[in-house]
């Protein structure tokens, strides 16, 4: 059973891998990219049911592409989690201003990751 | 009898040898000496180089850039961009910027009076709204703020600060005085950052704070390489043989200039390209001097002399470790001006603060490394010169021995080639950011066909600009004409609109 | 000719040395490339079963821990640095399962004796392991590499020390940053903040008795980490500690703590008599707090000679409740009230019109 594509953005290609697999395993088809670049590129190509976003990525942060897009009407809509090793309040003030539905801060635990993601589609599915 | 016989019995050639002999004979000692003195303050340099970049390496790993990266504690950083005519370039490397890794940062653009479309750029790209920000009057400027912009979300951390064009010192001071943070990076709008460059210069600052007044890193060309959304993704050498010598020199430069000193605490230089340093030091400094043309050297010799006189226990950091990419000149007018305008630069520093060298209240900086300043960046090329007239002269004419002369030159080549290769070693074995057989080549090549013209040019290009210094003619900033790196990301529509 | 002589030596001297830093160069490029592939033709195919580790599905995990116990050891070390990588970008079950497979392969062990090896650099990467993955036994080790002679060997033991979060580590980690032998300040107060409420006792015991460097970063942790059992101690340095450093964190950390008692010591240390860095510093904090009582002195300072005092003062007003952004605008409508004008003109940007949280421009913190 698939339960849509998601789209993931991570630099660090370990992070990158097990986030994949683990929602891979849960029945997502999922795409994984390595930059901010290529994530805007893939959701545009293609509208992803949900994007999972690293904060601190290099060239185009996980932030700048959560502003592009919300900007763009066609995935304005989309949910974004964003993945972050900082947990001050102004970032995740930052993020959820930017229009990010939710944050996991690293190191995270893969199952809750999951968890945020499947909490996050429920609640669009609404 | 062949026809150099024949040149050297002509009259006016043959009254040339007595003085030419006599200057041989009064100066082959001191030239001797000097050649020694110069090659192993060289070798020394490059052995303290390695010993730092050894220890530094080893390290790495624990250095806990993670950590930093997620502490509050981190100290925040006013990332100040002094911009002019950069119309091309800015809205990636503003995007790169506001995407380096660091805790917490803001991006402080300072458009100088920019006469193209610098300004409109940033305003569609990040959507700003001008608003009436109070920017204190801390450091000295010419030209005063004209309007403060951000974006309009409120919360996207950079500023642009407008004013007329007054020059980039100036810019970069009323950059001091808009900067919110306790440390201030001073970086040009047209160098490319790699993702941890704030991580990397700002680690001395918080691992000895009462003491690191100012720090700076690597510098390399970015020309040949392949750059994606303000960031270089793949190292290689540039097709220009011009370029490519800059390359072998930067790598050089780094790291005898810098590392070497650095390891010695006397380090004199910061480049201009990417600085850090405390907010407090700048203010107290008075900024960057408008009037001086090596600004970035005045900067820091400023800095050594205020905390020496005033007793402090202080810092001047280098991190051996590449932070950022700078287009280099590839065309020959523009490295000549460039030089030109370096070597006058370092004279007008040299002359401003020539109270300190040889002043034991100066420690090391007074009794070592100003004088080294002295007597080998600036005199290097004047001998270099002397040499390039007078050995050839003294061949025709007979003054000295042919064999002497010729294995004279080839020790003093092939010891400066030495020394590059040293870089190139040092290189393979640290970062070795170069991944290609090829490029390795290259650059091997590169540092033997830098004997042959390079030098010699630059040598030529730098007493030229010590004698515009001494005939103090006014100064001509070097304009930059920018090739692009090319950027992928900016081919695109994709980003930034 | 003895000068001819000399140099003809010196030229063949020179074309040896050429060669051979060619040599050298291109040998180090050989064999770091034949290494590289080498752990990587090893370390990929095991691959799948490193992420199926950390993945951390109860029906994987025995089967992964058990194939990479089964590893020949040359593919073990390829593996290594990539499991010792992940233990810091994991928590919960797939922390432990890594944990558990370097614990079965020796690797745990093996960092222990590395604390006591005569390289530095060793002694920092035993340290590390040791604190990834978060080995209780290991603290008395730390403990004594937090004195060590390596200034990087001191920072990695206090960083391990801060994810064990051993709570014995707190005194100690706290009288590190003033020894002879100190760790900078900010890795000493990551460590703390990390172990968490056990360390608040360390934190007041530590702010009442410390010397002064002790002192001002006890007070700045126990404001980062919310330490509510503090506010007495910090309220007490704010006022009568001897040293401004002190004060100014003190005032901070009240700040960011958000008690609102303490509203009344941060107006006294607004008083135009206070030295400069506290008036900036409790002018911030009281916006932090944000309670009412604080008004009438905010819109004061808010039109403060002092640049820093007046811009951190108007900030301060808008996180005071609808009472704040009044004063705000009455001060805005005065003369010198630029920096009020500024501070509207931004929380109109962020659609801010009650102070919902603290806006993280408005700088010198």
């Amino acid at each position: 059973m698939s339960n849509g594509r998601l789209l993931v953005a991570d630099d660090d290609r370990d992070i990158r891998d097990l986030v994949a697999f683990k929602l891979g395993q849960a029945g997502y088809e999922v795409q994984a990219v390595e930059d901010g670049v290529a994530a805007l590129d893939a959701a545009r190509e293609n509208v992803p049911a949900l994007v999972v976003l690293d904060v601190m990525m290099p060239g185009l942060s996980g932030v700048d592409v959560t502003r592009e897009l919300r900007a763009d009407p066609r995935t304005a809509s989309v949910p974004i989690i964003l993945l972050t090793a900082r947990a001050q309040e102004a970032d995740v003030e930052n993020g959820f201003a930017t229009g990010a539905d939710d944050y996991v801060v690293k190191p995270f635990s893969p199952r809750e990751l999951v968890s945020r993601v499947q909490a996050v589609l429920a609640r669009r599915g609404q | 009898m062949t026809w150099l016989d024949a040149l050297r019995d002509w009259g006016p050639v043959a009254a040339l040898r007595g003085p030419l002999v006599a200057l041989f004979d009064a100066t082959d000692t001191a030239v001797l000496l000097y050649f020694l003195v110069i090659n192993t303050s060289y070798l020394v340099l490059i052995v303290l180089a390695s010993l730092e970049f050894t220890h530094h390496l080893r390290r790495q790993p624990f250095a806990g850039l993670e950590d930093a990266a997620s502490s509050p504690l981190t100290q925040p950083i006013s990332v100040v961009v002094p911009t002019y005519n950069e119309e091309v370039l800015i809205v990636p490397s503003v995007r790169a910027m506001l995407a380096l890794r660091y805790p917490e940062h803001e991006v402080l653009i300072v458009d100088d009076g920019s006469t193209d479309a610098t300004f409109e750029r940033l305003a569609a790209a990040f959507d700003l709204v001008a608003i009436p920000r109070v920017v204190p009057q801390d450091v000295w400027t010419k030209e005063g703020v004209t309007s403060v912009w951000v974006p309009s979300d409120g919360r996207t951390p950079l500023v642009v600060v407008r004013k007329a064009n007054s020059g980039r010192s100036d810019a970069i001071n009323v950059g001091i005085n808009a900067a919110h943070y306790p440390l201030v990076a001073i970086v040009d709008a047209d160098s490319i950052l790699d993702p941890d460059a704030l991580l990397v210069v700002a680690k001395p600052f918080s691992d000895d704070p009462l003491r690191v007044v100012a720090t700076g890193g690597v510098v390399r060309a970015v020309n040949g390489c392949r750059v994606v959304a303000g960031r270089v993704v793949d190292v290689r050498m540039p097709k220009e043989l011009l370029a490519r010598i800059q390359v072998v020199e930067y790598l050089r430069a780094f790291l005898l200039g810098r590392t070497g000193w650095s390891r010695a605490r006397s380090l004199l230089l910061i480049s201009g390209a990417f600085g850090l340093f405390r907010r407090d030091v700048l203010v107290e400094s008075g900024g960057l001097d408008a009037e001086c043309i090596g600004e970035d050297f005045e900067l820091v010799m400023s800095i050594h002399r205020r905390m020496i006189r005033s007793k402090r226990d202080y810092r001047v950091v280098f991190v051996a470790e590449p932070v950022l990419w700078t287009e280099v000149p590839a065309d020959r007018n523009v490295l000549g001006r460039q030089r030109r305008r370096w070597h006058r630069g370092l004279w007008e520093v040299l002359w401003k603060y020539r109270g300190m060298t040889f002043n034991p209240r100066y420690g090391r900086i007074g009794m070592v490394a100003l004088p080294y300043y002295w007597f080998f960046e600036l005199i290097a090329p004047l001998m270099e010169l002397a040499g390039i007239v007078l050995v050839p002269l003294g061949l025709v004419v007979g003054a000295v021995n042919t064999e002497f002369a010729v294995k004279f030159v080839l020790v003093a080549y092939a010891y400066a080639l030495l020394i590059t290769l040293a870089a190139l070693a040092v290189e393979e074995f640290s970062f070795h950011r170069y991944a290609r057989w090829r490029d390795l080549g290259t650059a091997v090549w590169a540092s033997v066909l830098e004997n042959v013209g390079y030098r010699q040019m630059t040598a030529w290009w730098r007493v030229q600009g010590l004698w515009s210094a001494l005939t103090k003619r006014k100064q001509v900033w070097g304009v930059m004409t920018r090739q692009g790196f090319g950027d992928e990301a900016l081919e695109r529509t994709s980003v930034g609109s | 000719m003895t000068g001819a002589g000399a140099l003809a030596t010196a030229l063949v001297a020179l074309a040896g040395l050429l060669l051979a830093l060619a040599l050298v160069t291109a040998a180090q490029r050989a064999h770091r490339q034949r290494g590289e592939r080498l752990r990587a033709l090893a370390a990929e195919p095991v691959r799948p079963t490193l992420i199926r580790l950390v993945a951390g599905e109860e029906s994987d995990v025995p089967g992964a821990v058990e194939a990479l116990a089964g590893l020949d050891s040359r593919t073990w070390a390829a593996v290594e640095p990539s499991l010792e990588g992940l233990l810091l970008k994991v928590k919960g079950d797939a922390h432990a399962a890594v944990v558990a497979v370097l614990e079965q392969r020796g690797s745990l062990a093996r960092a222990l004796a590395r604390t006591r090896s005569r390289s530095a650099v060793a002694r920092a990467h035993g340290a590390e392991v040791l604190g990834a993955a978060g080995r209780q036994a290991a603290v008395e080790d730390l403990l004594r590499l937090l004195a060590d002679d390596d200034a990087e060997v001191r920072r990695v033991a206090a960083r391990a020390l801060g994810r064990i979060r051993s709570t014995a580590a707190a005194a100690p980690l706290l009288e590190a940053v003033s020894s002879r032998r100190p760790v900078p300040p900010r890795i000493i107060a990551s460590a703390v903040m990390r172990i968490g409420v056990g360390a608040h006792p360390a934190l007041v015991a530590t702010l009442r008795d410390g010397d002064t460097l002790q002192r001002a970063i006890a007070a700045e942790i126990a404001g980062l980490a919310g330490a509510t059992a503090a506010v007495e101690a910090l309220m007490d340095a704010l006022l009568h500690d001897p040293q401004v450093e002190v004060r100014v964190r003190s005032a901070r950390a009240l700040g960011r703590i958000g008690m609102p008692w303490a509203t009344g010591h941060l107006i006294a240390a607004t008083g135009s008599g206070q030295p400069l860095p506290l008036r900036i510093v409790a002018s911030r904090a009281l916006g932090d707090i944000g309670s009412s009582d604080a008004v009438p002195r905010l819109s004061e300072l808010a039109a403060d000679a002092h640049h820093r005092v007046a811009s951190n003062a108007a900030a301060s007003l808008l996180r005071c409740g609808a009472a704040g952004i009044e004063a705000l605008e009455g001060v805005a409508a005065a003369p010198g009230g630029e920096h009020a004008r500024e501070a509207l003109a931004m929380a109109r940007l962020r659609g801010i019109h009650s102070g919902t949280s603290a806006p993280a421009l408005g700088g010198s913190r």
